[in-house]
């Protein structure tokens, strides 16, 4: 029993600490009022897991700004909406795959550049894209957290003021539109 | 007593199909199809999801994704699919027997779709359809999800058909 | 074991080069093939890639009745075990060096009704084992009434990828030469009528043939 115990709480403990990749934290940026009804779609597109949740965690973080009163999935023929996707950047490279040969704990240097692009379109038509870049240095190890979860957080931070500031999307009125507005 | 076991855990296991509350809507079949509609769905999930059914059951000539043209109806959908999963430790205790005991998997649909025209309401309709399901390793639950949402599209498509075949015209709410 | 074994072995090329005959480009689910004996309705097309790009892998178009789920479907395939008839080979488009496109001619009996013409769907099997497809997202609306007895021409469609993941169908009309091959596999065919359905609903999934890419007469 002793040594189950010690087992569990180690287990516990390495859980805690090692490499869990932290969820991001919420967006810099509140709405004041929100948008008319719109669409966003977040790339990639793809079906992997690990997209899924990239797309879900991206997704959540703008939502939650609360600047949607009402938001479709897709890129429609009429209407607004908000394509936000991550050209491709650089990131961890082979050198820090290969660091998985000391479990992680050697602190593999590399650098990144993680970008992202938000593109305001109406009526299918593009109206303006915005691009946002970080770059550095960072360490591929268990007790390091990777920079792109805080990066993403700035950079959509960041698009979310530049689309408010930008005026392209019109806002949900005072009166608020009849059977438009969240009445939940 | 390994036998009787076996065929008892079979037997439980096999009874673990999904129910609707939503019986599945009868639609006439042979009307003319009805005019194009712009449906926008306040639902990232499922938005696509409910506007394929829509098209699928074969009442609309043209369902499209977001806002409507001059003179053409307009849908808003307000859709709520809540996913209603068994508790921690249960789930726990379920990948303990890797996910051989069965888990609640419910899903609860709640939906508003407001029909408009120019700006203006001409009818809001409201649906609920409550899924309860026990899914195990075998048997996720996904069609009956699917179903689920299904099933709402098929309600609001039937009633829509039948204001139409009722030859009221949709009058504005004053 | 050893006579298992042995048993297995002997079946083994047998059901290899059965599985290498060519399979029926017409796929038609149990609820829509028409009974022994009732009316039938025949839909007639071809389908293929217009060259050898990515388009070359295995493809259909879906069809379903109205109002329902049950479905059809038209695909051409390329693979080791599981492919299509080779009906068509032919170069398209200015460069006559090029590497043919391939088309299946399908005939597909169907129980008379309403039907749409709905999605289309590319699939591959990856080379680490994965799958992959494409379809359309928001699924489109092309409807079409079938009335038994009769056979109906929807037309070629002949795929192009424009790059990895942007797959579409080119639609055109060569009812003569698909009609020939029509009537090699199914010789009680009613007369070809052409159906013209306006594929506009379609698009961008499905776009009509551009004048570079029509055959030389």
């Amino acid at each position: 029993m002793n040594k189950l115990v010690k087992a569990a709480l180690m287990a516990a403990g390495l859980a805690l600490l090692g490499g869990c990749n932290p969820s991001m934290k919420p967006l810099g940026y509140h709405a004041q009022k929100p948008y008319v009804p719109m669409s966003l779609l977040v790339l990639p597109d793809g079906y992997t897991r690990f997209d899924v949740q990239e797309r879900d965690e991206l997704t959540t973080a703008v939502r939650s700004s609360g600047a949607f009163s009402f938001v479709d999935h897709g890129l429609p023929r009429k209407g607004y909406a908000l394509v936000i996707s991550q050209p491709p950047g650089e990131g961890a490279g082979f050198l820090v795959a290969l660091n998985a040969l000391t479990l992680l704990t050697f602190p593999m240097p590399y650098s990144y550049v993680h970008n992202l692009t938000g593109k305001v379109y109406k009526d299918g038509e593009l109206l303006r894209t915005f691009s946002y870049k970080r770059e550095g240095m960072s360490v591929g190890a268990w007790y390091v957290p990777p920079p792109i979860t805080e990066n993403q957080r700035q950079m959509l931070t960041e698009l979310m003021r530049d689309v408010e500031a930008s005026a392209l999307i019109p806002h949900v009125d005072d009166a608020g539109q009849v059977g438009l507005v969240d009445q939940r | 007593m390994k036998k009787t076991l076996f065929l008892s855990a079979s037997l439980l296991l096999a009874g673990c199909a999904g129910t609707q509350t939503l019986p599945d809507p009868h639609i006439e079949a042979g009307q003319d199809y009805l005019p194009p509609i712009a449906v926008m769905v306040d639902s990232l999930e499922h938005g696509t999801e409910l506007r394929n059914y829509l098209r699928e059951s074969g009442v609309f000539s043209k369902v499209e994704n977001g806002a409507a043209g001059e003179g053409q109806t307009q849908v808003m959908v307000k859709l709520d699919a809540q996913r209603k999963v068994a508790p921690f430790p249960l789930l726990f205790l379920s990948a303990a027997t890797l996910f051989l005991l069965p888990l609640q998997s419910d899903l609860d649909t709640k939906a508003d779709f407001i029909v408009m025209r120019d700006g203006k309401v001409l009818k809001r309709y409201h649906y609920e359809n409550y899924m309860a399901k026990y899914a195990w390793l075998l048997d996720l639950g996904v069609p009956e999800r699917e179903e689920n949402i299904r099933r709402v599209a098929r309600a609001f498509a039937r009633d829509m058909q039948a204001a139409n075949l009722a030859s009221k015209p949709l009058e504005a709410q004053r | 074991m050893s006579g298992l074994l042995r048993a297995f072995a002997r079946l083994l090329p047998l059901a290899l080069l059965t599985g290498c005959a060519a399979k029926s480009p017409a796929l038609v689910s149990e609820a829509l093939q028409p009974a022994a004996g009732g009316p039938v309705t025949y839909l007639v097309g071809s389908i293929g890639p217009l060259g050898r790009d990515s388009a070359y892998t295995n493809q259909r178009i879906l069809l379903r009745k109205r109002g329902a789920q049950d479905g059809a479907a038209a695909w051409w395939g390329f693979a080791e075990v599981a492919h299509t008839p080779k009906d068509i080979e032919e170069v398209r488009g200015p460069d006559k060096q090029a590497l043919p496109g391939e088309a299946s001619v399908f005939v597909m009996p169907l129980k008379p009704g309403d039907y749409e013409f709905y999605d289309f769907q590319f699939f591959w099997n990856g080379y680490n084992g994965g799958y992959s497809s494409i379809r359309a997202r928001e699924q489109f609306l092309v409807p079409m009434h079938l009335e038994a007895g009769k056979a109906y021409y929807i037309g070629e469609f002949r795929s192009r990828c424009l790059g990895p993941s942007a797959c579409l169908f080119f639609h055109g009309d060569q009812q003569p030469r698909d009609e020939v091959i029509a009537r090699r596999y199914t010789p009680a065919l009613p007369p070809l009528q052409a159906l013209n359905l306006n594929m506009a609903p379609a698009f961008p999934f499905v776009m009509p043939l551009p004048q570079a890419a029509q055959p030389a007469k």
